[in-house]
This record gives C-alpha cells, sequence and structure tokens, in this order.
C-alpha cells in the first residue's frame, strides 16, 4: 500500500531518511490553514471583547440608574 | 550520528535541551500563580487567561517567524552583512517536521542542513520558545487588573516572537552583530531579556495608565493588597525552579572547545566561549542570597519585595554568571536589587506608573544595571572563540543595554501601544474595571448557584 509519506519500509537505512511526515511537499499549504485559524481567533478575540465589554458597561450603568432611582 | 561520539553528543544534546524545555514550563506556572495571587479576588480568572493565553499565541507566531528572525537576523541586517540564510528555520521548512537527518526533499536544504539540525532543531527552538514566553509574562504582571487581553497578547507577540528575538539575534548569537562589534556579552540574557521586556513593559504602562484608585488626589499610591499571598510565594518559588533550566538553557552542553589544541570538551555559553555549570550553578545561588537579602532589608521584610529580590539579584548578575566569582555575583546582585527597589517608588511617585508587580524594577532595571556592570567587570575578555571581535568593554556593554531597554523594549511598544490605545481597544472600560474584570462570569455563577438551592429546596 502506499504511505501518505516517503517511508514505506522501516528496514532500509535510517541516516537516508528525510522528513518522517505524512504529506511532504505541502507544507505551504499547512501553514496557511494555521495561519488563518490564528488570525481569526485574534480578530474573534478583538470583536468579542468590544461586544462583551459595550453589554457590560450598559448593564452596569443600567443597573446604577435603577438603584438610583430606588 | 555515524560514530558513537558523534551519536551521543548529538542524543545527549536533544536530551538536555528537553529536559532544560520542562524545567522553564515551571517559569510560566509561577508567573500565572503570582499575578493571580498580586490580582484582587474581583479580576484573578481574567488574570489566569490572560497570562495562560500567550502560550498558544506565542508559540504558533515564534513558529511562523521568530525562529527564523533569530537566525536571519543577526548581522542587522546591514551591519556585519545581509540577511542570513537559515533554511532550517523558516515555517515550511522539512526540518521544522519530524526529520531523520537523511537526503532533504527541499532545495533550499542543504544535506549538511539536514545532517546538523534533523535532530537539534526542535528541542532548540523549544528552549527558545520558552525565553518568549517568559518575555511576554514578564509584561503580563506588569498590566494586570486593566488592560484588554486581545491588546496584550499582540503585545505579547510583539516582544515574545519579534523584538526579543532580534535582541537575542543582534546580542545573544555565536555571530551576532553586537558581539562583533561592540563585544556585547550577555550570557543569562539580563538585557536581551530582561531589560528588553522592563522597557516594554515601561512604555505600555505609560499609555496604560494607572488602576482605577490607584493614586490619591495628592498623587501619593495606594496599596492595592494582593489576594493570596501563598500563591505569591509558591508561584515565585516555582519560577526559581524554572530559573535553572533557564541557565542550563543559555548553555550549549557539551563542545569542542580545543580548537588547534586537541580535543577538550566543555559545557559553553550561547557565544561559544566555555563555562562549567558547576560555575553557573554556585553563582546563581549567590545572587539569589544577595537579592534575597537585600530585598528583605530594603522592604523591612516585606514579603512581595523580598521574592522579587531574589530574582532581580539573579537577573542582576546573569549578564557575566558564566565568568564571575561567587562574591562577585553576590555584590553585583544586592547593588542591582537596591537601585531597581529604590528606582521602582521614585518613578512611581514621580511619573504615576502602576507597575502592579514590579517588573519593570526587577527585569527592566536590574537587567539593564547587570548588563552595564559586566561591562566593567568583565572589561577586556574576548566576547568569542573568533579572533577579530571586539573585546567586553564598559561601552560596548552601555550601548547594548541602551538598544535592549530602550531601542528593542521601550520604543517598538510606545508605537503599537499608542496605536491600540487610539483604536480603543486597549484598556477595559472604567465601570467594568470598577465591577471587576471577572463581574459577568461571577454574576452569573451566583445566579445558578441561588437557582440551584432552590431548585433543590423545591425537590
Amino acid at each position: 500500500m502506499k504511505s501518505t509519506g516517503l517511508i514505506e519500509s522501516w528496514t532500509g537505512n535510517p541516516g537516508d531518511w528525510g522528513p518522517l511526515y505524512p504529506f511532504v511537499g505541502h507544507e505551504m499549504e499547512m501553514m496557511l490553514v494555521c495561519a488563518v485559524v490564528c488570525l481569526a481567533f485574534l480578530i474573534w478575540k478583538f470583536r468579542d471583547e468590544q461586544q462583551r465589554y459595550r453589554s457590560e458597561v450598559d448593564g452596569l450603568r443600567s443597573a446604577h440608574q435603577s438603584k438610583e432611582e430606588n | 550520528m555515524d560514530t558513537d561520539l558523534g551519536a551521543l553528543t548529538v542524543v545527549f544534546t536533544e536530551f538536555y535541551y528537553w529536559v532544560t524545555v520542562v524545567f522553564m514550563f515551571l517559569i510560566h506556572v509561577g508567573f500565572c500563580l503570582y499575578e493571580v495571587g498580586v490580582s484582587r479576588e474581583k479580576n484573578k480568572i481574567n488574570t489566569l487567561m490572560k497570562n495562560a493565553m500567550l502560550i498558544p499565541v506565542i508559540t504558533v507566531a515564534f513558529f511562523f517567524f521568530g525562529w527564523w528572525l533569530y537566525f536571519s537576523m543577526q548581522n542587522g541586517p546591514g551591519v556585519t552583512g545581509g540577511l542570513k540564510s537559515a533554511p532550517w528555520s523558516t515555517p515550511t521548512s522539512e526540518l521544522m517536521g519530524t526529520h531523520f537527518g537523511g537526503t532533504p526533499t527541499q532545495s533550499t536544504v542543504s544535506a549538511s542542513d539536514a545532517a546538523t539540525w534533523a535532530r537539534l532543531n526542535g528541542v532548540f527552538w523549544a528552549a527558545f520558545l520558552l525565553f518568549s514566553w517568559t518575555a511576554g509574562s514578564i509584561l503580563s504582571g506588569a498590566v494586570i487588573e486593566r488592560i484588554r487581553s486581545g491588546a496584550f497578547w499582540l503585545l505579547a507577540v510583539l516582544v515574545g516572537s519579534v523584538t526579543w528575538v532580534i535582541g537575542g539575534a543582534w546580542g545573544w548569537s555565536d555571530s551576532g552583530w553586537l558581539v562583533q562589534k561592540l563585544g556585547y556579552h550577555d550570557a543569562y540574557a539580563s538585557g536581551v531579556i530582561h531589560a528588553l521586556a522592563g522597557g516594554s513593559a515601561l512604555a505600555i504602562l505609560f499609555h496604560l495608565g494607572p488602576r482605577v484608585g490607584r493614586f490619591r488626589a495628592d498623587g501619593t499610591p495606594r496599596v492595592m493588597p494582593a489576594h493570596n499571598t501563598w500563591m505569591i510565594a509558591i508561584g515565585m518559588f516555582m519560577i526559581f525552579s524554572g530559573f535553572w533550566g533557564f541557565y542550563a538553557a543559555c548553555n550549549v552542553p557539551l563542545l569542542d572547545v580545543g580548537g588547534e589544541h586537541g580535543t577538550f570538551f566543555s559545557a559553553t555559553t550561547i557565544y561559544l566561549t566555555p563555562t562549567t555549570l558547576s560555575a553557573i550553578t554556585v553563582n546563581f545561588l549567590m545572587s539569589l542570597a544577595a537579592g534575597f537579602i537585600v530585598g528583605y532589608w530594603v522592604s523591612h521584610g516585606d514579603a512581595f519585595w523580598t521574592f522579587q529580590g531574589g530574582l532581580g539579584g539573579v537577573i542582576t548578575a546573569s549578564a557575566g554568571n558564566d565568568l564571575y566569582h561567587p562574591y562577585q555575583s553576590f555584590m553585583i546582585a544586592a547593588v542591582g536589587v537596591w537601585c531597581a527597589y529604590r528606582l521602582h517608588f521614585w518613578v512611581e511617585r514621580k511619573f504615576k506608573i502602576d507597575d502592579a508587580v514590579g517588573a519593570v524594577a526587577i527585569h527592566g532595571y536590574c537587567g539593564t544595571l547587570g548588563v552595564i556592570l559586566a561591562g566593567f567587570l568583565l572589561w577586556g575578555y574576548p566576547s568569542s572563540l573568533v579572533e577579530g571581535y571586539a573585546p567586553i568593554t564598559p561601552w560596548g556593554q552601555a550601548i547594548g543595554a541602551v538598544i535592549m531597554f530602550f531601542g528593542l523594549g521601550f520604543v517598538p511598544c510606545f508605537i503599537v501601544t499608542w496605536v491600540l490605545k487610539r483604536a480603543g481597544i486597549l484598556r477595559i472600560p472604567r465601570e467594568v474595571e470598577i465591577a471587576g474584570l471577572d463581574h459577568a462570569i461571577l454574576r452569573q455563577e451566583t445566579f445558578d448557584k441561588t437557582e440551584l438551592e432552590v431548585a433543590e429546596l423545591s425537590a
């Protein structure tokens, strides 16, 4: 059976073995996927914080207001 | 790997750095405990998550570009040459993955690169990465209880995966331009990590401002009591434990330094100059002892400053702890902690800088002073095995210290923090800060708890 990597048998000369991981030659694509995930996470974090703090401030202000009214 | 000695050297070196990485992980555990302990009850979850999440954020950034920056920037570029080629360190290099050192498949990677880096690339990368986390964590403590996590992580990436790495390339590598031209010597990173991160923290604090209520109307500071002293103490002990790993990771464990005089194996510094694990262990302990004593003395037994003093002592002596006599380590550490303590309170009063954990003092001032003092004590020592590099001098060290604290520390963070502030994403809103950063979580928990109690009673 053909493997996803360059290794098809562990009985060869280990000194000749180069990369052992699968999908050799696709490093750029893999890097791009990881980079997109990380960037998306940071963008989500900035948006989430902005939204969350806005709603918390609104909640705290209205709680303060109703306390004053009572 | 084709001779017994060659294989033993490579496998031992691989294992050695792996162990240092595990030890250094304790630094981060310690920083988390310590920061959460220092924070107030109402902010502890936010404080924990802000620091803990710098681990993944810096890790991926360091994988993408940090490791490459370390090798490629050693000439400046533009001082002693151009960008250096380092095909083993690029984020798409086959040598960043599992590799046995045989025939490379990428045209940019040579057979010699593959043979040299296949087994060591990953553990070297990880050791440097743990330094990066430390740099990020140093900032983290200073800015607790009012910075937004997103903004902090961006700044942590800037320091942890860009500026300290460039500082390391220039002054903490065997062929950095600062070493070549100025004889810069900073064996255990007083300048390239601590001064640089301290300068960065100061710049961030300048724009961030103090916590609400930190200063009275007349400008005098209020004490903001830590919520858990035991967490601080355990955290600091863990940082000290991890610091052993840091010291070991700064060495190359086994290298032939005999040159034309025959084989002579020794541990070396990052500059490949000889030292011994024995010497640096004694010096570490003597500087720790001096820091503790002076910290306790100047603060009249304050637990926080005593522990911080121990850390500051080690940081001050670190630049030259590969060569100092233990008494010298002791005295340098004592001077550093005394100066840092005095400077901390002077800066706090004068400029209303609210450094929650004294990070600027302990890392920034101690690190800077340590680099400068090493120039006097090691004046004239060769900075490298390579003939023709500048020797260690007070002026070379002073210029290096200024580059680390201001050039690579203060200035980049000052600019980026200013941008974040202008964009309105730097600081947590005042109302939320007063209510507590964990306010929403705690409110929900209280609500759920009450509801659960009612449900249990009616069941």
